[in-house]
C-alpha cells in the first residue's frame, strides 16, 4: 500500500511496534539529538516528539527509516520482511517507470504560507544534532528540489542543509551530486542564481528516491516504488514542484559567487571526517508548512541510520542494475549498512575467469563509484546477506596475494576517515577488489575445493531423516 | 553575553585589534536564535573578563576549547553581507 504522506507511513509504525509517540517535552538543542542517536544505536523505534521547548505547535519525528523493518513498512510489505524481499520488492516495482506524477491545485503543504520578509528559519525547530556541530541542521531528512535549465530535468536529492541566519542556510552540493553539477555548471559561471525548493518530510517513498542514486527523475521514481502518482503542487515563488501532502517547503535560491563555512556535521561513515569550509548558500524566500507540522531527522554517526541504511540499500541495488545492464552473469548484490556503505558484496554464477575484476570495473566506472571502495566477489552459492557467511567466503576464497587487485588514486567521498586531508578535498579515493571466487579452470577432481555443509554433503534422504527426528533426538526444534 | 567561534587553530584570532569575524549567538533573549550567526565588528582578547562579553572558541571538528576568550562588539551586520 502507498502512504500518501509522513504521518499515515507513522501511524502504520506505530501499529508495526516500529514507533513511539513522545508526550513529555524535548529540547530541540541536543537532548532530541541525543534521543535520535541511542535509537539508532539501540535499534529502537521511531519518536515522534509532540511536544518541543520553545516550539508549541511544531512536532518531530527522528530516524524515520534507520532500520529494515521501517524500510519494509514503508514499501508496503511486513514489517518482518528479510532484507532479501525487501530489495527483490524494490527492483520489481522499479523496473519500469510506473504512473506518471500528477500536478494538483492545492495541497496540505499550503495551509501556512510565509513569504518575504516575514520568513524566519528560526520560526522551524531545527535541532542542535550533536553537540559541537557548526549549526542547527534543518534538513537531514528531506530532499532538494530543482531543474535544469536547459532541459527542464526535475532532480531530488538530499543535500543536508544547516541554518545560518533568518533567511540563510548552508550546505555541501557537491559537483558529482545531480543538483551540484547543474549548478556548477550551468548557473555559477553565469554568476546566476538556481531556483531551489528543500522539501522536509514527503511521504516515504518520495524521501526514499531523493537519497538513492536513480537513473530516472525522482519524482517518476518514487511514483514507481508507492505503485501510485505522487501529488505535486506549485510553488510560490519559485517554477518548481513540491509534494503536496509535505510538511515543510523551503523555496528559494542557490547564491553563486558567495560561500559559509558549513559544518562540522556527524557524517554518514560515523565520523566528524570534512573539514567545517566553504560551502553552498541558499536564501530561502518562502516557507509554506501544514497545520500541527511534523519535522523529520536523520541524526548521522555510528551505524545504523538512514544515511547508512538507505544509501547501502539503494546503492547495492542500483550497482545491481547497472551490473545486470551489462549483461554480466550477477546473482545478488548487497552492501550492509555497517559497512557506511563502503563495501559492495556481489555474487556471480560464472564460468568467466576474473569475472570479479570485470564486475569491479563496471561498479569503478558507475555514476555510483565515489561512494564505495571495496567489492567483494563471492559464488552464487554464498548468502550475501549473512555476514558471517561472506567473512568465510573471503578468508577462504581469497588469495591475499592474487586475489586482491588494488586501484590507487581512483575517486572517493569528502567525508571518508582513512583518506587524507588532500585526497577528501580533491575527491581522490583509492579502491580495491577482492576475488573470493574459485578460478573456474581449476580442475574440479583436484584443484576446486568442495564447500562441506549439511546442504551440500549427504544424501536427501538423510537429510530429510535427520530433519524430521530432530526433535527425537532431543534438540530443541 | 556569550558567543562562539571556530578556528583551525587559536593563533588565527587577532587579539587586541579591531577584525571583522563570523560567530554565533548562544545566549539570545530570544531562546529559538541560539546558534544564529552574524558578521561582527570586534575586539578580542584571551583575558575573559577584559571585555563585555564572552567568546568560546571551537576548533574545525567540533572540539571545545576549555578557556574561553572575551569579546567587545563594535558592529553587527548578516553572515552573507559584504
Ligand atoms: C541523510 C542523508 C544526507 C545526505 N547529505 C548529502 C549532502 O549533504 N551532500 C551530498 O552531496 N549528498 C548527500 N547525501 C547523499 C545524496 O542524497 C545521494 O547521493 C543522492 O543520491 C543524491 O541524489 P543525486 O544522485 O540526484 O545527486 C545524503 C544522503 C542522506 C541519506
Amino acid at each position: 500500500m502507498a502512504f500518501r504522506d509522513n504521518r499515515e507511513f507513522f501511524e502504520a509504525l506505530l501499529r508495526t511496534g516500529d514507533g513511539i509517540r513522545v508526550a513529555r517535552e524535548v529540547d530541540w538543542d541536543l537532548e532530541m539529538g541525543a534521543i535520535v542517536r541511542r535509537v539508532c544505536e539501540m535499534g529502537g523505534p521511531a519518536p515522534l516528539f509532540e511536544s518541543i521547548r520553545d516550539y508549541p505547535g511544531w512536532r518531530a519525528l527522528g530516524a524515520p527509516l534507520a532500520t529494515f523493518r521501517r524500510l519494509a513498512v514503508a514499501l508496503g510489505l511486513p514489517a518482518h520482511a528479510s532484507v532479501r524481499e525487501i530489495s527483490e520488492v524494490y527492483i520489481e516495482k522499479t523496473r519500469a517507470p510506473g504512473p506518471e506524477p500528477k500536478l494538483v491545485s492545492t495541497g496540505p503543504c499550503k495551509e501556512n504560507v510565509v513569504v518575504g520578509d516575514e520568513v524566519d528559519l528560526f520560526m522551524l525547530p531545527a535541532p542542535m544534532v550533536h553537540e559541537g556541530d557548526g549549526g542547527r541542521y534543518l534538513s537531514t531528512w528531506h530532499m532538494v528540489v530543482s531543474k535544469d535549465p536547459d532541459t527542464a530535468e526535475v532532480n531530488w536529492g538530499m543535500y543536508r542543509q544547516m541554518v545560518i541566519d533568518e533567511h540563510t542556510m548552508v550546505g555541501p552540493l557537491l559537483p558529482v551530486s545531480d543538483t551540484g553539477r547543474v549548478f556548477h555548471n550551468k548557473y555559477k559561471p553565469k554568476n546566476k542564481p538556481m531556483p531551489f525548493a528543500t522539501v522536509i518530510g514527503a511521504d516515504p517513498t518520495s524521501s526514499i528516491a531523493a537519497a538513492a542514486g536513480v537513473p530516472w527523475q525522482e519524482p517518476v521514481f518514487a511514483s514507481a516504488l508507492s505503485g501510485e502518482p505522487v501529488e505535486l503542487v506549485k510553488c510560490e515563488t519559485v517554477d518548481l514542484e513540491v509534494p503536496a501532502t509535505a510538511e515543510v517547503v523551503l523555496e528559494g535560491e542557490i547564491l553563486p559567487g558567495k560561500e559559509l563555512p558549513e559544518g562540522p556535521f556527524g557524517e554518514y561513515p560515523g565520523y566528524r571526517t570534512s573539514l567545517r569550509e566553504p560551502r553552498t548558500v541558499y536564501r530561502v524566500n518562502a516557507i509554506t508548512y501544514r497545520n500541527n507540522p511534523i519535522l523529520p531527522g536523520a541524526n548521522m554517526g555510528v551505524p545504523v541510520d538512514e544515511g547508512q541504511l538507505l544509501r547501502a540499500f539503494t546503492l547495492g541495488l542500483e550497482a545491481r542494475r547497472i551490473l545486470a545492464s551489462q549483461g554480466l552473469p550477477v546473482s545478488e548484490v548487497f552492501m550492509p549498512p555497517c559497512s557506511a556503505h563502503h563495501l559492495m558484496i556481489v555474487s556471480v554464477k560464472s564460468a568467466v575467469t576474473n569475472i570479479a575484476v570485470q564486475v569491479a570495473h563496471a561498479l569503478f566506472g558507475s555514476k555510483l563509484a565515489p561512494w564505495f571502495y571495496y567489492v567483494v566477489v563471492v559464488d552464487a552459492d554464498v548468502d550475501i546477506y549473512n555476514l558471517e557467511e561472506v567473512i568465510h567466503a573471503i578468508c577462504t576464497g581469497c588469495h591475499p596475494g592474487r586475489g586482491i587487485r588494488i586501484y590507487e588514486d581512483d575517486i572517493g567521498s569528502f567525508a571518508t576517515p582513512f583518506l587524507s586531508l588532500e585526497e577528501r578535498r580533491q575527491g581522490r579515493g583509492a579502491k580495491a577488489v577482492f576475488d573470493c571466487t574459485f578460478p573456474p579452470d581449476w580442475d574440479p577432481k583436484t584443484e576446486l575445493p568442495i564447500k562441506v555443509s549439511f546442504e551440500t554433503n549427504y544424501p536427501k534422504e538423510v537429510k530429510e531423516r535427520v530433519i524430521a527426528n530432530w526433535k527425537d533426538y532431543g534438540f530443541p526444534q | 553575553m556569550e558567543f562562539e567561534i571556530y578556528v583551525s587553530r587559536l593563533e588565527e584570532l587577532p587579539v587586541e585589534q579591531e577584525c571583522e569575524l563570523l560567530i554565533r549567538a548562544l545566549t539570545p533573549s530570544d531562546r529559538r536564535k541560539k546558534y544564529k550567526y552574524q558578521k561582527v565588528r570586534a575586539l578580542i582578547s584571551q583575558q575573559k573578563d577584559r571585555y563585555p562579553d564572552l567568546l568560546w572558541v571551537r576548533f574545525l571538528k567540533g572540539q571545545l576549547h576549555t578557556d574561553p576568550y572575551s569579546i567587545r562588539i563594535a558592529n553587527t551586520k548578516g553572515a552573507t553581507d559584504e
